[in-house]
């Protein structure tokens, strides 16, 4: 970011209230799609926190927001955080003086402890996208940026500089995955501000995101319903781990076919096979598609995100 | 799509049922519907997720003479 001459003004005051919080070291980074659907800046709009306070139902309307445009991505905690700016650019003459130019780039690098190949690969999914980042520090606040009245925004990440990797475990360190960007040189370090941990009551520090959830074939598919078996991408291939704790209120079932909704009139989930799943529904024609998805309700009332899946009526 | 609210959910061991579903179902209906698909006992079931299903017989008006 340019720094911007105050000729007409003087220099900015340098006093500084007797007592005023500061950040702390970050342990969480929330991404987020910088840009929403409209268009507008993906950020906290101050006037839509109840009292001025972050309570879990904002928290929960932003990490399960069925919207995954819109939603919060908080990642797992962070270790041995680096977040520096390199030094600034000069340019320096033949007398070895030298002026200012621009401020170096500020990067960002943080280890997940037991990070997997599975959350490397949603990480790499971002890499295209236009990303910002909240960042949660150790004293529960939530840091964003101010350059708009009335907002705290998510800072802007640089086109195309996610990076993250796996570091396998060795004989004296656990597997890991990194992340690493670089802030957007339209960003200013003098915008950052923060809603502090005192006015926030949700549970922040340890939020965390959802978790993927993929339908094996459905089996036993008759007129009246389905058998299907829910995972998630974690765990051995041949020992995923479930998707346990589903519930009617979590699906929604569309008929493709006929372009109408189905309404579920039960879901059983299995008490000896975990994950495992039995649909009834109305009677169905024979040769229709059904496609079954999250509900379009939104907060979602579980970390799970279902990849919709569909179902041939025999 | 149809927005449940917790209130037509009934749950009965690990199964959640939407009680509107079963508006003009017959217990027979209902037995074939879930016939090896419960752990649950259907009867028992039923009783849960259709409570009132006598229908009352209207009572004829005496006369006012």
């Amino acid at each position: 970011m340019a720094v911007l001459c105050a000729c007409g003004t003087g220099g900015g005051n340098l006093g500084r209230p007797s007592c005023f919080p500061v950040f702390d070291v970050t342990k969480k980074a929330i991404l987020v799609e910088y840009y929403k659907p409209d268009g507008s800046v993906n950020g906290v709009e101050l006037a839509s926190l109840t009292g001025g306070i972050l309570d879990q139902t904002y928290l929960d309307a932003r990490i399960k927001d069925v919207n995954g445009k819109t939603r919060w991505y908080p990642t797992p905690e962070l270790k041995n955080i680096t977040d520096e700016r390199a030094e600034d650019i000069t340019e320096t003459f033949e007398d070895t003086s030298s002026v200012f130019i621009q401020e170096g780039a500020r990067a960002f690098t943080g280890l997940i402890v037991k990070g997997d190949p599975v959350l490397l690969g949603n990480l790499q999914k971002w890499r295209c996208l236009t990303i910002g980042v909240f960042f949660i520090d150790k004293a529960g606040n939530l840091i964003g940026k101010q350059n708009r009245d009335g907002f705290l925004d998510p800072i802007l990440l640089q086109d195309e500089s996610f990076s993250p990797a796996l570091i396998k475990g060795t004989d004296t360190a656990k597997q890991k995955d990194s992340i690493s960007f670089i802030i957007s040189q339209l960003e200013n370090d003098a915008n950052l501000r923060m809603i502090e941990a005192g006015e926030i009551t949700a549970n922040l520090i340890s939020a965390g995101g959802l978790v993927d959830v993929n339908a094996g074939t459905p089996a036993n598919v008759s007129v009246t319903g389905f058998d299907v078996q829910l995972n998630t991408p974690f765990g051995g291939v041949t020992s995923p781990i479930a998707a346990e704790g589903l519930g009617l209120a979590d699906f929604e079932v569309f008929n493709d076919t006929t372009s109408a909704a189905v309404v579920i009139t039960s879901v059983t989930e299995s008490g000896i096979t975990e994950g495992l799943y039995t649909f009834v529904v109305p009677t169905q024609t024979s040769g229709d598609v059904l496609i079954v998805t999250n509900t379009s309700v939104s907060p979602l009332t579980k970390n799970f995100d279902l990849a919709k899946f569909t179902v041939t009526i025999p | 799509m149809e927005n449940l609210n917790l209130k037509q959910i009934i749950k009965i061991g690990n199964t959640e049922f939407n009680k509107n579903s079963f508006e003009g179902m017959t217990k027979d209906e209902f037995k074939k519907l879930y016939k090896g698909k419960l752990t649950i006992d259907l009867d028992e079931a039923w009783k849960q997720i259709k409570p009132n299903t006598r229908i009352k017989k209207p009572k004829s008006k005496k006369s006012q003479d």
